[in-house]
């Protein structure tokens, strides 16, 4: 970046020497790029000036060149607030442009007049993050001789000294005056030099102690300031000041860069104009809290518009600054970038919802696989009413043809036909929701009759398997909270692996038992136990691993998409081998908001 | 129709399906008695009334296959129609040679129900009146004595009086005498009537199951 040449690494050294950071940091700087040039093409006198400068421990400043390029020590950082490091090798106009009416004329008169002049109590308003100080000091300005120059000065050299001390001491003597014309009032010599010396005696100690205090906080303030000063600029979160309406007044380095705008384009801006527009609101309504004082402080996540019209999510952490007793000027927003979290959990999100829709996809699958096993006992359902249908309506036109026709027969039989077309119609119902492919929907079910339910569609398998079916459900069952296709789907499961695992055993008596209770305060247990081959007692949860089963022809997916389906309900399902022939499957359900069946 | 009193006897799992045989089946005037198990028909009294059993094979517990053997096995001559859900070949092989009257699948047509009803009833009058007359020929053949029935066996073995008493070892005077009780007391108009006699002692009840038991007695 630079373009020194070999004899100007080989000088520039010598007048950069030590100078603690802001050597340093004159070192790294390309001052080619400045007014004043590459150091080797320094004159001897700025050299000279600049090793002087960095030597001292007085706050020192040096303005060179007809531009004023700006340069100073590690004592003068405290005096720039913000505008460092920007400020090193900055023109001082461009520097100070906000305060340049009245800091520029006397650098301008010492440089073309060559007389030195100074500045008393001056009133100038620096940029500080976290609180507007009065500062009151004084400047002197001192022309540089140089024979190199244009018209001999090189530059401006200036000092500051605080001069609050001297404040102190004129109000003292205000006080004093005020005092004195008070004591004109005594009658007595002796009223007249007590009263004051008492009065004077007791203030002198007040006034001691007030300005030793002063002194200390002083001291303190300094200290203080110099501290959060490095906090604020070297904080890896974004810090930045603003007045009560939401103007930015400072920013520091990590904010400028979260948002991609200098903190001089930010100054224009209030924090509404960069929130992202869906967040405003909500960021604009704690912010009216927080002015009206109902909270101390609010933390929003929210969303920042880049000036390269990106966007970045933050957590932000709003306060107001309270400066002793009056009322606060500013609030302070301490912006943490989140938005790689927030990614990953949108990440994450998606990968969570892929993953439901793809074990939703395989629940449809099963079910429909299911369904195709259960053909024949459908078939069975749905002809049995319609034969009922067909033999009703034969029996109706009989009683009507006959020579006297039989009227409230024929009414009946009429009845029956509605009533068992409806029935196949149900039957038709129930097995198009197992086959649809629909998002769930948990709403309070009836498990009895869900069980009832599930139970006539296998009426024929359990026929043909000479099963002996006993329901043990309670009467006053909560109802429970779920998806009805769902959890039919794993009851459809459970009993045909109850019916084929009774199938296996050629002896013994095949029993099914159905039973449903209410389980502590708020669930409900259906126990599905068969007298089947039975599990091995250490196989009891290997069964609800995918792809593990008994069966030639299954694909082993039914317990795990089972016991999916429950854990989604936020329920349990398990299995324990019977102290007799047979196994015992559990599941739980959440009940529904303080309902009952009945 | 109903000159003589019938029952038709439906057993059927399903309510609506036993209401609706019951109306089509009551519409032609027969009496009807329904039941929802195999268990349920067999606690009640029907041996003594003519009639036929209109049975759902596939019910709850007892099947009503399992119904058809235990009837067999009571010696109980009622016809049976057979209704099925699908169907199915061997199933119906197996009730029709166990001698079911018919095996119809739902939907049935009424006409092919009512036929078989009338079909069935035809069969168990047959079926009543041929064991009425095998009761009482029973009761002639039982007040024959030992020697009486020796002699009958050997009459319709076509034996002439004089072989008999050759075989016997008596006179043929006493063949004549015996075979003159024998064929008064069976009330034989001729030889042939009395062999009719003897063959139909000596068969099968009238339809179905097998009867060994009487087979053995008339030797």
């Amino acid at each position: 970046m630079t373009t020194q040449t070999a004899a100007g690494r080989a000088t520039s050294p010598d007048c950069l020497a030590g100078g603690g950071e802001m050597g340093a940091l004159m070192r790294s700087i390309a001052w080619s790029q400045t007014p004043i040039g590459a150091v080797e093409w320094w004159s001897p006198t700025l050299r000279t000036m600049v090793s002087y400068l960095l030597a001292n421990r007085v706050p020192m400043l040096l303005w060179w060149g007809p531009s004023f390029c700006q340069l100073y020590n590690d004592a003068f950082l405290p005096y720039l607030g913000a505008k460092h490091p920007k400020s090193m090798g900055q023109p001082a106009g461009e520097c100070w442009a906000e305060n340049w009416h009245f800091i520029g004329p006397p650098i301008e008169n010492a440089f073309r007049s060559g007389a030195a002049t100074w500045t008393e109590d001056m009133f100038l308003e620096v940029q500080r993050p976290w609180f507007a100080e009065e500062a009151r000091w004084r400047i002197g300005y001192r022309p540089v001789m140089d024979e190199t120059a244009p018209n001999r000065i090189g530059g401006v050299a200036a000092t500051v000294d605080e001069i609050t001390e001297k404040i102190i001491s004129e109000r003292r003597i205000v006080l004093l005056r005020d005092l004195g014309s008070r004591s004109t009032g005594a009658t007595t010599a002796e009223q007249a030099f007590h009263r004051p010396v008492t009065n004077l005696t007791e203030l002198t100690e007040q006034l001691a102690a007030g300005r030793q205090s002063l002194e200390r906080s002083l001291e303190a303030l300094r200290e203080s300031e110099a501290r959060w000063r490095a906090v604020f600029e070297n904080s890896a979160a974004g810090i930045a000041v603003t007045d009560l309406r939401g103007q930015f007044q400072a920013v520091n380095a990590a904010f400028q860069q979260m948002l991609g705008y200098t903190e001089d384009e930010l100054r224009s801006l209030s924090f509404i104009d960069i929130t992202y527009e869906e967040d405003r609101d909500e960021n604009v309504s704690a912010c009216s809290d927080l002015l009206s004082r109902k909270r101390q402080y609010f933390q929003v996540e929210k969303r920042y518009r880049r000036k390269d019209g990106g966007f970045i999510w933050v957590s932000v952490y709003v306060s107001l600054i309270s400066t002793g007793a009056g009322t606060p000027r500013l609030a302070v927003a301490v912006a943490q970038d989140i938005t790689e979290r927030k990614r990953a959990e949108e990440r994450r999100r998606q990968a969570e919802e892929a993953l439901q829709n793809a074990q939703a996809e395989l629940a449809h699958v099963t079910r429909l696989t299911t369904l195709g096993e259960l053909s024949a006992s459908i078939a069975h359902e749905v002809n049995q009413p319609l034969g009922a249908v067909v033999t009703d309506g034969h029996a109706c036109l009989r009683w009507l043809y006959k020579a006297k026709p039989n009227l409230d027969e024929a009414r009946a039989a009429v009845k029956r036909m509605i009533q068992e077309a409806t029935h196949a119609s149900e039957v038709i119902g129930r097995i198009r929701s197992l086959a649809r492919k629909s998002p769930p929907r948990m709403i309070p079910l009836d498990m009895n009759q869900a069980i009832v339910d599930v139970l006539t569609l296998l009426r024929h398998p359990l026929f043909q398997n000479k099963v002996v079916l006993k329901t043990e459900l309670v009467a006053d069952l909560r109802q429970a909270q779920g998806d009805l296709v769902q959890l039919q789907q794993v009851m459809v499961n459970l009993f045909m692996n109850a019916i084929e695992s009774m199938a296996m055993r050629i002896d013994g008596p095949r029993e099914l038992i159905v039973a449903s209770q209410n389980h502590g305060k708020d669930q409900i247990v259906i126990q599905v136990r068969d007298s089947g081959v039975g599990l091995d007692h250490g196989r009891t949860e290997q069964i609800f691993k995918p792809f593990v089963t008994s069966k030639s022809n299954g694909l082993g997916m039914g317990l795990s998409i089972s016991r999916s389906i429950i854990e989604a309900h936020g329920g349990r399902l398990s299995a324990v081998p019977n102290d007799g022939p047979g196994a015992t499957f559990l599941f739980s359900l959440r009940a529904a908001e303080d309902r009952r069946v009945k | 129709m109903t000159e003589e009193r019938t029952i038709v006897y439906v057993v059927d799992d399903d309510p609506a399906t036993r209401d609706a045989l019951s109306s089509l089946i009551r519409s032609v005037g027969f009496q009807v008695a329904t039941f929802g198990s195999a268990d349920e028909f067999l606690e009640t009294d029907f041996r003594d009334t003519p009639g036929c059993l209109v049975l759902d094979i596939r019910l709850p517990g007892l099947s009503g296959i399992d119904l058809q053997r235990r009837l067999t096995e009571m010696g109980v001559d009622l016809p049976i129609i057979f209704i099925t859900g699908h169907g199915d070949i061997p199933l119906a092989v197996q009730v029709m040679k166990a001698g079911a009257v018919e095996l119809l699948t739902k939907p049935v047509r009424d006409e092919d129900l009512l036929d078989a009803i009338h079909q069935a009833l035809g069969r168990d009058r047959v079926s009543r009146r041929e064991r009425l007359e095998k009761i009482e020929l029973r009761q002639r053949f039982d007040s024959l004595t030992r020697r009486e029935r020796q002699v009958m066996h050997l009459i319709c073995d076509g034996r002439l009086n004089k072989q008999i008493a050759a075989e016997l070892g008596i006179s043929e005077v006493t063949v004549k005498l015996h075979r003159a009780n024998v064929m008064r007391k069976m009330k034989a108009g001729s030889v042939a009537g009395l062999v009719g006699m003897a063959t139909k002692l000596a068969s099968k009840g009238s339809q179905g199951g097998t009867r060994a038991r009487r087979r053995s007695a008339i030797r």
